[in-house]
C-alpha cells in the first residue's frame, strides 16, 4: 500500500469519528466544510463503447459522442477504462442479473427463483457508506428509480443486506413529500415513544429468532432508529429551496420516463444541498429495462431490443447511441443543477462524486468486460479528475473500495475478495 | 458467435454456450457462493404482514377499508412467490408509513370509541378502557396480552391528555408493535407437544387460509386449546373454508401461482396493443377472480376444471376481447364459451397478457414452469442476436429460428413446442387463425410430463395437463410455498408426499385442508 493511499485511509477513520459530533457545516478543516456525497447514476443495458471511449491520452483527451453532453465537467470528470465485473462472469439467471447484483455488491449473483437468479449475496457499497455516514443525516440514504419496474434481481441494485434489496421511490412526488412534507400527524407528540416502545418489543420477539430472520428484525430497528432520527430533526435552514413539482404524473406511462427522471433529480439535488442525505442512487429503468424513447426520438424500438442488434445494424447502433446520448444529457443536467448550489466558494458539485454505472458494458454480447464507467464531481478534492485512466482489466470492486475510501470508509476490500486488489486509490486519490 | 465483433469479449462466450445447449431444470440452477456467513433458510421464518395482509387485516379489527398498505412501499416478491418471508423487510420508509398509518387508523376510529367501549353505568371509563385493552389487544396481536403488556398500554392511556387521546394511542402502540406487524412465534422447544402453540396455528390458519388476522371464534378455539392436534387443526380448516373469507385466501393463492398479482398495475409496454388500457387491465383480472370463485365455491373445485372449463365471466370490456356481445347491463356474466377455443384459466386475457411478450416463449415458459415446476436459466451469455423478424412469416415461423441453433435449442425445446400451442390468442388473448396473413398453426408438443403427448390448442394441451400428475405434484408444491412463506426445503419431503395423496382428487380446497395438518405448518419437529 502506498503512502497516499495509507495518509487517505487515515484522514477516512478520523472523519467517521467526527460525523455526528460536529454541526453539518464544520468539522474536517477549511478544505472540508462541506460533507462529501456520493451519488450512483444507473443506466441500463451498458454502451456503445466505440462510441463511448474518449480519444488521446490521459490527460489529453477528447470525449467521444456519447460523453460530449459532460463537455462542460470534462475537467471535473474521471472516464475509467478496462474495468472488468468479475463478479458478473456468471452466477444464478442471465447476464443481466449477474451485472446489476453484483454491481455494487462484488458478489456474484445466486440461485434463485427469479428466472434462475437470485436477489444479491451482498450489501451494496451505498448502504456499506451509508451505514458509515447515514447516521448524521435524517436520510441515512435515498434511493430513487424511474420506472424501475416490479421488484427482483434485475430491478434492485440497492442491498441492505444479503438478499435484501431498498426499493427505490418511484414517484418524485412521494419522495419529496417524504424529505420535505410535513411530519407531523395526529398526535405528534406521541410518535417518539410509539417508535421506542415498538423498537423495545422487538428486542422480546428477537430472542426466539436467529440468523437471517435475527438479521431483518435487527434491521427493522434500524429503520426505526432512521424515522426517530428524522422526527427530531430540526429542519434545517433550506438552503436550496426544494424544487416545484407541479401536478403529478402517471408513473407507468412509457412516455413519462425523461419527466419522471428529471423531477427526481430535481428531488436529488435539493435533498442533497440541504444535507438530507450525503449517499444517493437514481436507477434508470432496470437490467434489460425497455424504455421507448418513441416520444423523444420517433422511433417505435425499445432500448433493450435495441442493445441487442449487432454492430452491423448501423440504423439500431445509430439509435442506440442516440439514446446513450440522451443518458449522457441527463447526467449533465444533473450535474449542471448541483453546479447551481454554492458551497462557500464551492459547489455541492465540487462536494459531491457521481458514479455513472451499467450492469454490462456491450448489449450485443452480453459482456462484463472494458465497463462504461465514469466518475463526476469533485468529491471535496480527493479525486484527480480530469482524465481517462484504463486499468487493463483490473476488478471493478477496486473501483468501489476507492470510493468508499473516499467516503471515509478506510477498506481495502469490497465483495468477494477473491477479486479485488486493495483498490485504484494510487491512480485516483489526490 | 460474436456477432459485435470490435472491441469487446476478450473471453469468448462458446465454451459457455456450447455447455448451456442442454437446458437444465429443478434445482440444477447454478448456486455460486456468496459471502460464507450465508444464513440457511429457516423452516419458519418470521414473517411480517404483506400489504395485502395488513389492508385486510386493519378492515377486519377496524372495519377501516381506506386500504392504506396501498401507499407503502411495494412488498419485494420472489419469482412467484408474493410472500416469501425472507424479502418481506421493514426499510425505513416503510417504517413511517407504518407509523402514518398506525396514527391513522387508530385516530380514524375514534367515533366508535363510545360503542366499542359499551361502559355500563357502574363502570369508570377506567375500567371500560382496561377491558378493551384487553380484548382489543387479544385480536390485534393474535393472543392474549400478558398482565405486564395491558398494564403498559394502560399506563398509555393514563398519560395521554384525555380519554379519546389515550385510546387513540393505545391502538397505534398495537399496531405500530411488532406483534402487530410481524406473526411472532416462539421456539418450540418451549412446547410440550413440540408443535407451534394454538394461537400461533391459529394465525397460520388465518393469514394462509383467509388473507386476513383470526376471527375471535379462532382465537376462542386456540384459547380453549382446540387447535393442539392434527386433527383439530384439519377440522379448523374445513370450518375456515367455509366462511367467505376463505373466497379471497384461495383467490390470492391461485394468483399468485398463476403469476397474476400484477395484471392491473403492470404497466403496458410499447409492443402492446392501444387497447390495452388501465380499464381494460382491471377487467381481466376480474374475470379471473370471479371465474376462480366460480371453480371454487360454485362449481367442484377441481384442477381440471380450472384449467379447462370453458366458461368464463365478461363485463363489457373483456366481451370485446372474446368477440361477444357485452352483457346487456354491462356488468361481469358468466357464459359459455366454444370449448373448441377456450379452456380455463389457461385462455383468459389476464394470463395470456403477462406471459405475451415473447408470447410463444413466455407461455411455454408458463407452462414448464407454474404447472409443471421445472424452472429453466435464463438464456446465456453471448447468445446469438434474436432473428430477423419478417413481417411475412407468422410468429411461429419467426421463432422456429431459435430451435435451429444448437445454441438455442436445448432450452427453447422445453418452451417453444409447448408456446406454440397457444398461437391462436393474440397478445392480449383475441383468438385468431390468421396470423401475419397466414393461417395459424398451433400444434405443439408436451413433454418432460407424465402425460407427454402431440396436442394442437390449448384445449387439446389443457386435457393433458389436467390429468397430469406432474401438474398436480406441482400446483401442491406453490399452495405449499404460500402456507409456509417460503420455497420449500429438503426436510419438507414427507409433508409434500402428504399432501400429494391427500390431493388425487385435483380438489383444490382439499389441498389447502391437507397442507394445514403437515408437519410443516404444523411447525412440528421430531421429538
Amino acid at each position: 500500500m502506498s503512502g497516499i493511499h495509507r495518509r487517505n485511509l487515515l484522514m477516512g477513520a478520523g472523519a467517521l469519528s467526527l460525523i455526528g459530533a460536529l454541526p453539518r457545516t464544520l468539522g474536517l478543516g477549511s478544505s472540508h466544510r462541506y460533507p462529501t456525497r456520493i451519488v450512483f447514476f444507473y443506466t441500463p443495458n451498458g454502451t456503445v463503447l466505440n462510441s463511448f471511449r474518449p480519444t488521446g491520452t490521459a490527460t489529453n483527451f477528447q470525449l467521444s459522442e456519447i460523453l460530449a453532453p459532460l463537455q462542460p465537467f470534462k475537467d471535473k470528470m474521471l472516464v475509467l477504462g478496462e474495468l472488468d465485473n468479475l463478479a458478473a462472469r456468471t452466477g444464478g439467471g442471465g447476464p443481466h442479473a449477474w451485472g446489476l447484483g453484483s454491481m455494487l455488491t462484488g458478489w456474484q449473483v445466486p440461485g434463485g427463483h427469479f428466472f434462475g437468479a437470485g436477489y444479491a449475496a451482498g450489501l451494496s457499497l451505498d448502504q456499506h457508506i451509508a451505514n458509515l455516514v447515514g447516521n448524521g443525516t435524517p436520510f441515512r440514504s435515498l434511493e430513487l428509480g424511474v420506472q424501475p419496474s416490479a421488484t427482483g434481481p434485475r430491478q434492485r441494485l440497492s442491498y441492505a443486506a444479503p438478499g435484501n434489496p431498498m426499493p427505490p421511490f418511484e414517484s418524485p412526488w412521494e419522495a419529496h413529500s417524504a424529505l420535505f412534507g410535513p411530519t407531523a400527524g395526529p398526535d405528534p407528540d406521541a410518535r417518539l415513544s410509539l417508535l421506542r416502545q415498538s423498537r423495545s418489543e422487538i428486542d422480546v420477539i428477537a430472542r426466539d429468532y436467529s440468523g437471517d430472520d435475527a438479521a431483518r428484525l435487527a434491521y427493522h430497528q434500524s429503520s426505526i432508529d432512521e424515522v426517530d432520527r428524522r422526527l427530531r430533526h430540526t429542519p434545517p435552514s433550506i438552503v436550496f429551496p426544494p424544487p416545484q413539482l407541479g401536478p403529478a404524473v402517471d408513473l407507468q406511462a412509457l412516455d413519462n420516463y425523461p419527466v419522471i427522471g428529471q423531477k427526481h433529480m430535481d428531488v436529488l439535488v435539493a435533498a442533497l444541498a440541504n444535507d438530507m442525505t450525503r449517499v444517493a442512487s437514481l436507477q434508470w429503468s432496470w437490467a434489460s429495462g425497455e424504455p421507448s424513447f418513441q416520444k423523444l426520438f420517433g422511433f417505435p424500438e425499445d432500448h433493450h431490443a435495441l442493445s441487442h442488434k449487432p454492430d452491423n445494424d448501423l440504423d439500431s447502433r445509430a439509435k442506440l447511441v442516440k439514446i446513450n446520448v440522451w443518458q449522457a444529457q441527463q447526467l449533465a443536467y444533473l450535474a449542471n443543477q448541483m453546479s447551481q448550489v454554492k458551497e462557500g466558494d464551492e459547489t455541492l458539485l465540487d462536494h459531491t462524486v457521481i458514479f455513472w454505472c451499467s450492469e454490462l458494458s456491450t448489449g450485443n454480447v452480453h459482456s462484463h468486460e472494458d465497463m462504461p464507467y465514469v466518475l463526476l464531481g469533485g468529491a471535496n478534492g480527493r479525486l484527480k479528475t480530469g482524465r481517462w485512466l484504463k486499468f487493463g482489466g483490473a476488478s471493478h470492486t477496486d473501483l468501489l473500495v476507492t470510493l468508499a475510501n473516499v467516503m471515509g470508509s478506510p477498506i481495502s476490500v469490497f465483495g468477494d475478495s477473491k477479486y479485488g486488489h486493495g483498490g485504484l486509490g494510487d491512480a485516483l486519490l489526490v | 458467435m460474436n456477432p459485435a465483433g470490435s472491441g469487446v469479449g476478450r473471453r469468448g462466450g462458446l465454451a459457455l454456450c456450447a455447455a448451456m445447449a442442454t437446458c437444465y431444470w429443478s434445482g440444477a440452477h447454478p448456486q455460486p457462493g456468496g459471502p460464507p456467513d450465508a444464513s440457511p433458510l429457516s423452516a419458519a421464518p418470521i414473517r411480517r404482514l404483506t400489504n395485502a395482509e395488513y389492508d385486510n387485516t386493519v378492515r377486519d379489527l377496524l372495519g377501516d377499508t381506506t386500504r392504506p398498505a396501498e401507499k407503502f412501499p411495494t412488498d419485494v416478491q420472489s419469482g412467484g412467490l408474493v410472500n416469501d418471508a425472507r424479502t418481506q423487510t421493514t426499510s425505513a420508509a416503510l417504517e413511517k408509513r407504518y407509523l402514518d398509518a398506525a396514527q391513522g387508523l387508530a385516530h380514524a376510529a375514534n367515533g366508535q370509541f363510545d360503542g366499542w367501549l359499551a361502559c355500563s353505568a357502574i363502570e369508570t371509563r377506567r375500567d371500560c378502557a382496561l377491558r378493551f385493552v384487553k380484548t382489543f389487544g387479544r385480536r390485534a396481536w393474535r393472543r392474549p396480552l400478558s398482565a405486564d403488556e395491558s398494564a403498559r398500554l394502560m399506563s398509555v392511556y393514563d398519560a395521554a391528555p384525555d380519554a379519546t387521546r389515550g385510546l387513540e394511542r393505545v391502538i397505534a402502540s398495537l399496531l405500530i408493535s411488532p406483534d402487530f406487524l410481524y406473526r411472532p412465534e416462539r421456539d418450540i422447544a418451549t412446547t410440550a407437544n413440540m408443535m407451534k402453540g394454538p394461537f400461533e396455528i391459529a394465525t397460520r390458519l388465518s393469514y394462509f387460509l383467509w388473507t386476513t388476522t383470526p376471527s375471535d371464534a379462532l382465537l376462542d378455539l386456540a384459547e380453549q386449546g382446540k387447535l393442539s392436534t392434527r386433527e383439530q387443526v384439519g377440522g379448523a380448516a374445513r370450518w375456515m373454508l367455509v366462511d367467505a373469507r376463505a373466497h379471497e385466501g384461495l383467490r390470492t393463492i391461485i394468483f399468485s401461482w398463476l403469476g397474476l398479482s400484477e395484471v392491473a398495475t403492470r404497466a403496458p409496454t410499447a409492443v402492446d396493443p392501444p387497447e390495452l388500457t388501465t380499464a381494460v387491465r382491471a377487467s381481466m383480472e376480474m374475470e379471473t377472480a370471479r371465474f376462480i370463485d366460480w371453480v371454487l365455491w360454485a362449481s367442484d373445485g377441481r384442477l381440471s376444471t380450472l384449467l379447462t372449463a370453458p366458461r368464463t365471466f365478461v363485463d363489457a370490456q373483456v366481451a370485446t376481447l372474446y368477440g361477444v356481445p357485452a352483457p346487456a347491463d354491462g356488468a361481469s356474466t358468466l357464459i359459455d364459451l366454444d370449448p373448441n377455443q377456450r379452456s380455463g384459466v389457461l385462455t383468459q386475457p389476464s394470463l395470456l397478457w403477462i406471459n405475451s411478450t415473447p408470447a410463444p416463449i413466455l407461455r411455454g415458459k408458463f407452462v414448464r414452469e407454474q404447472l409443471l415446476c421445472q424452472p429453466l436459466p435464463n438464456p446465456p451469455p453471448d447468445v446469438p442476436p434474436a432473428p430477423i423478424l419478417l413481417p411475412s412469416q407468422t410468429n411461429r415461423q419467426n421463432l422456429e429460428a431459435h430451435r435451429r441453433s444448437p445454441a438455442c435449442n436445448g432450452c427453447h425445446s422445453q418452451m417453444d413446442p409447448i408456446g406454440f400451442g397457444f398461437e391462436s390468442y393474440d397478445s392480449i388473448g383475441r383468438y385468431r387463425t390468421i396470423d401475419r396473413g397466414q393461417p395459424v398453426d398451433a400444434s405443439g408438443n408436451l413433454t418432460g410430463t407424465d402425460n407427454d403427448g402431440q396436442f394442437v390448442g390449448v384445449p387439446d394441451l389443457a386435457r393433458r395437463l389436467a390429468v397430469s400428475q406432474t401438474v398436480r405434484q406441482c400446483v401442491a408444491k406453490q399452495f405449499f410455498r404460500m402456507a409456509l412463506g417460503r420455497f420449500e426445503l429438503a426436510s419438507d419431503a414427507p409433508s409434500l408426499a402428504g399432501v400429494n395423496d391427500a390431493f388425487a382428487s385435483g380438489d383444490l380446497r382439499e389441498l389447502a385442508i391437507a397442507i394445514t395438518t403437515t408437519d410443516a405448518f404444523l411447525g412440528k419437529k421430531a421429538p
